[in-house]
């Protein structure tokens, strides 16, 4: 089992300390939603209310906290990274609440839907346009799931960043490369 | 007498870097990237440190 695995599985058993249990968002959710890349992103969503009780459990795992604010937090442990999206506003929220519970070789996972995910995906591109992977991980997302994803869904988000152009490009793309 | 190499049909992987496409995993993509993972792992075991990720801009 890789190493990154046994951080995922100590991380899992924290939550039932917690009020509510979080979901896996970033680049290892890829894999539940059929893009399969190396990784070594460990990011989750947690329920703001549950902020202050994972801090005082990650550091008794001797994690350091690096940055934390109202949205976000980022713990690290030598080369190992964990990092915090908090749930507050309404659309967090639903995600959290709407996660699919996936059975894996790390323990029970939450998982973030596709859709979320894309809309997490974009809000980590448009603070950082430079990451192109953020990019790519779209496309694939769109590519992939394109016979299960609620694009209403999938343009609400990209609206929320004021991207539609970009989705319209990204599909318009993906169209003529099927043709 | 030398002979001209065909290009009628151009030779895609040279030319062209290959096709663009994604395979999809059969079974569990879970596991598939577990497997992934330990590979990836065994050819680096000593990771870089983690990128920062600190923005200014959340809306969701």
């Amino acid at each position: 089992m890789p190493r990154l695995a046994d951080q995922i599985r100590e991380a899992l058993a924290l939550f039932p300390q917690l009020a509510r249990e979080p979901a896996l968002i970033g680049g290892l959710a890829l894999a539940a939603h059929n893009v399969v890349r190396a990784t070594r992103d460990v990011d989750f969503l947690v329920d703001a209310d549950d902020a202050e009780r994972l801090h005082t459990l990650l550091i008794g795992l001797g994690y350091t906290c690096i940055h934390r604010s109202a949205d976000a937090a980022n713990y690290l442990r030598g080369a190992e990274g964990f990092d915090v999206l908090y749930a507050h506003r309404a659309e967090a929220r639903r995600l959290l609440a709407e996660a699919e519970t996936r059975q894996t070789g790390m323990g029970r996972l939450r998982v973030v839907g596709a859709e979320g995910l894309i809309a997490f995906k974009l809000q980590a591109l448009v603070n950082d346009p430079s990451r192109a992977r953020d990019l790519d991980d779209i496309r694939t997302l769109l590519r992939n799931n394109a016979d299960t994803l609620d694009m209403e869904r999938v343009r609400h988000y990209f609206a929320i960043f004021e991207r539609g152009a970009l989705l319209d490009e990204i599909l318009g793309k993906q169209d003529d490369a099927s043709a | 007498m030398m002979r001209r190499p065909d290009t009628s049909t151009a030779p895609v992987l040279v030319a062209e870097g290959g096709v663009p496409y994604t395979a999809i995993p059969d079974g569990d993509p879970i596991e598939a990237w577990l497997d992934l993972m330990e590979a990836v792992e065994a050819l680096c075991p000593e990771w870089p440190a983690p990128e920062s990720k600190i923005w200014c801009d959340y809306r969701l």
